[in-house]
């Protein structure tokens, strides 16, 4: 928004045909052409959804600490405009629970949605913050992402020891299948492709019995082991892994 | 919603769209004289060469060698967490008292067949004693463990970059420690893991007193030692940057353990054999007093009493508490170069100033180091120096440089510079160092011990079936 409020002004000196088209280039790029009194009525502190461009139609507020993973109340895909009157950033995604694309959204700043695809937000401490979830994750639990990065359906699994596993095992079978992963325990954490904590996978010539996640690490899974994980064990020293 | 009906904005107008967003400056104004070179007209772009899956090293030649007589080389590695299992850590290497190559902390962070990709040098820091060791100048933060405390600041610290999820947020950071007794009593707790009595590089707290340049002193200190220090504790005595004559206090010592349970405690400081595992086993620590502070450990901390180490970093900009678990690391500084796409103000500052070749101005020989984000979310390690000497730029010059477009970052942090800087790559089983050495007298310059290293490393691992 700031930067077409400034083009604006410099617009009108170059004449209205010339405006005409920068204005057109801008709201195809997603950056509002509104004035900044289109998004007066967003209080500070607030991150506030518009059902229409330009900061107009139906209102809905957000203060800090009331991210959404998902809309209540008929907002899901429906944000034309958004003002981020927080000091932190706005992330705005067309996926639930902060999966699909991002926008990232500086915080005093407003912008236009092209088509109202948004469908979770967060506020962020940083720009960075937004293309990652990890942060989701409580302490002292293994968190499983259906996305890259820390990013859409987040499954925090609760260990379970039993006699499949002498170690503290979560056994998720196929209802989850990891993209990504962080592991905030203060073990290591090893992932198995059967649901007892067993299986191999062979990529050429090499065979692998276990992945491995170190405490305090989040990784995205790559190839052959993403998508594939059906259990995990904590572990002390990674020669337990089984 | 699921993942079914996502639906993805077009890239490049999100790319655009960010772009403009970032750069306000640039197309807020008309050019109405002849316009300045631009960063475009000066620095030519390498190729973004692959070191692993998820990190490119990229170089930038400076081609207007300008009052120099040779271009500099503005390098970036970056990182991609989303597309590959990569990790952006730090690390101090075998001890933290002791500096140390950035190609040996690498080296020491990972089994050699998880040799991390890439690395720079870390945080400020400054050198400790005549036993060569070094403390850190601001938070220092490994696997959620704190080496450091925050510099005062005045009450708001100073800037740090918080590595967790493969991202550095960049901030003030303050920390507060204290040392609460199983009675319920308090101590404020100095700093951690340096020579109690003075303190090198900053102030540490309100109480500390300028002795002179950036030497402080507070004669009344309880400083932890942490299991990581694995070095000879300080020894009364054994100051090389003075205290006041006669005011090395001998102190008091006390030993506790993993549960925080006192198993030792004496008169004197660097009577406890710290790198011996049979005697000092895991998870111990040490505090060592002087003045006031020796004195309440004598008369508060007695064998088997149970004591607890409170440890709090705060995030001072945003006003929210950091938890420090082992996902967390922190590297040190005082100069935050971008923040939100903008540069700040920052210094004109240069330890190296010399005259340049057209024999009237004056130029900065520093060399840089910077860790950051671009406008994509993803992290960069930069380094600023000579193609085969020392060369770079004042701390201002360094953030106008950074602030180019082209280079598309958010958010960067100056890291220790100089004879410090370095860059570390490690591909196809070759390590390469692609700064000079230029630390030490010439012609024999060497790299520089440096107390952390901030680097990207592999975020999992296929273990072989067995």
């Amino acid at each position: 928004m700031i930067i077409c409020v400034n083009r604006q002004r410099t617009l009108r000196r170059w004449g209205l045909a010339l405006a005409a088209v920068l204005t057109l280039i801008c709201s195809a790029f997603l950056v509002s052409p509104a004035s900044a009194e289109a998004f007066d009525d967003c209080a500070s502190g607030r991150l506030c959804l518009y059902g229409a461009s330009g900061g107009a139609g139906e209102r809905r507020d957000f203060p800090l600490g009331n991210d959404r993973e998902t809309y209540d109340g008929g907002w899901d895909d429906r944000a034309l405009s958004a003002m981020n009157n927080t000091t932190h950033w706005a992330c705005f995604y067309t996926g639930g629970a902060y999966g699909g694309v991002v926008k990232a959204v500086q915080p005093g700043a407003a912008v236009e949605f092209p088509a109202a695809t948004t469908s979770s937000h967060k506020l962020a401490p940083s720009s960075a913050h937004c293309y990652t979830g990890y942060e989701r994750c409580p302490d002292n639990r293994v968190c499983t992402f259906a996305e890259a990065n820390g990013r859409g359906t987040m499954t925090a699994h609760l260990p379970a020891p039993g006699p499949a596993t002498p170690n503290y095992g979560s056994s998720y079978g196929t209802d989850v299948a990891p993209v990504s992963v962080v592991n905030r325990t203060r073990k290591h954490a090893c992932f198995y492709p059967q649901p007892g904590f067993t299986g191999t996978w062979t990529n050429g010539t090499e065979r692998y019995g276990a992945y491995v996640v170190l405490r305090g690490d989040s990784t995205t899974v790559p190839a052959p082991f993403t998508g594939t994980f059906r259990s995990h064990e904590l572990v002390q020293s990674t020669q337990e892994c089984q | 919603m699921t993942a079914a009906r996502r639906r993805p904005w077009p890239a490049v107008a999100a790319a655009f769209a960010a772009t403009l967003a970032l750069t306000s400056s640039a197309v807020a104004s008309p050019a109405t004289a002849e316009p300045p070179r631009t960063f475009a007209d000066n620095w030519a772009k390498g190729p973004a060469v692959p070191i692993a899956a998820g990190v490119t090293h990229t170089t930038w030649t400076e081609t207007t060698a300008d009052k120099r007589d040779a271009g500099r080389l503005l390098q970036i590695v970056e990182i991609d967490p989303s597309t590959a299992p990569v990790t952006l850590e730090s690390a101090f290497g075998s001890a933290d008292a002791l500096p140390e190559l950035v190609t040996d902390q690498l080296k020491a962070s990972a089994y050699t067949t998880r040799h991390p990709h890439a690395g720079v040098n870390g945080g400020l820091f400054r050198a400790e004693d005549p036993n060569g060791n070094a403390t850190h100048t601001g938070v220092a933060v490994t696997d959620g463990v704190l080496h450091s405390s925050s510099c005062w600041g005045g009450g708001e610290g100073t800037a740090g970059a918080v590595i967790q999820y493969g991202v550095p947020y960049i901030t003030k950071l303050l920390t507060t420690l204290t040392l609460t007794t199983g009675r319920g009593e308090t101590y404020t707790l100095d700093d951690i893991n340096r020579n109690p009595g003075r303190a090198r590089g900053c102030q540490r707290d309100a109480g500390d007193i300028k002795i002179t340049g950036s030497l402080f002193s507070d004669l009344d200190e309880i400083v932890l030692f942490t299991e990581d220090y694995a070095a000879q504790l300080p020894k009364p005595g054994s100051d090389s940057y003075k205290l006041p004559a006669g005011e090395d206090d001998t102190g008091y010592e006390v030993v506790i353990d993993a549960a925080g349970a006192v198993v030792d405690s004496h008169e004197g400081r660097g009577l406890v054999p710290v790198t011996d595992p049979e005697k000092f086993p895991a998870g111990h620590r040490v505090l060592q007093g002087i003045g006031k502070g020796a004195e309440w450990m004598r008369t508060h901390l007695a064998l088997d009493d149970r004591v607890t180490v409170n440890q709090k970093l705060t995030d001072t900009t945003l006003g929210r508490d950091i938890r420090l678990d082992s996902s967390v690391d922190v590297v040190g500084s005082f100069h935050h170069l971008l923040s939100n796409g903008r540069k700040n103000s920052v210094p004109h500052s240069c330890n190296g100033e010399v005259l340049g070749n057209d024999g009237k101005t004056m130029i900065c020989t520093d060399s840089r180091t910077a860790i950051g984000t671009t406008t994509a979310g993803r992290s960069v390690l930069i380094t600023l120096t000579g193609k085969s000497i020392e060369d770079g730029d004042y701390v201002d010059g360094f953030a106008t440089l950074l602030d180019a477009e082209p280079l598309g970052l958010v958010d960067a942090l100056n890291l220790d510079g100089g004879g410090s800087t370095t860059l570390v790559t490690h591909t196809a089983g070759t390590t390469t160092t692609h700064t000079p050495a230029t630390d030490g007298p010439a012609p024999n310059h060497v790299y520089r011990k440096v107390a952390d290293t901030v680097f990207t490393g592999h975020g999992g691992y296929g273990l072989t079936a067995r």
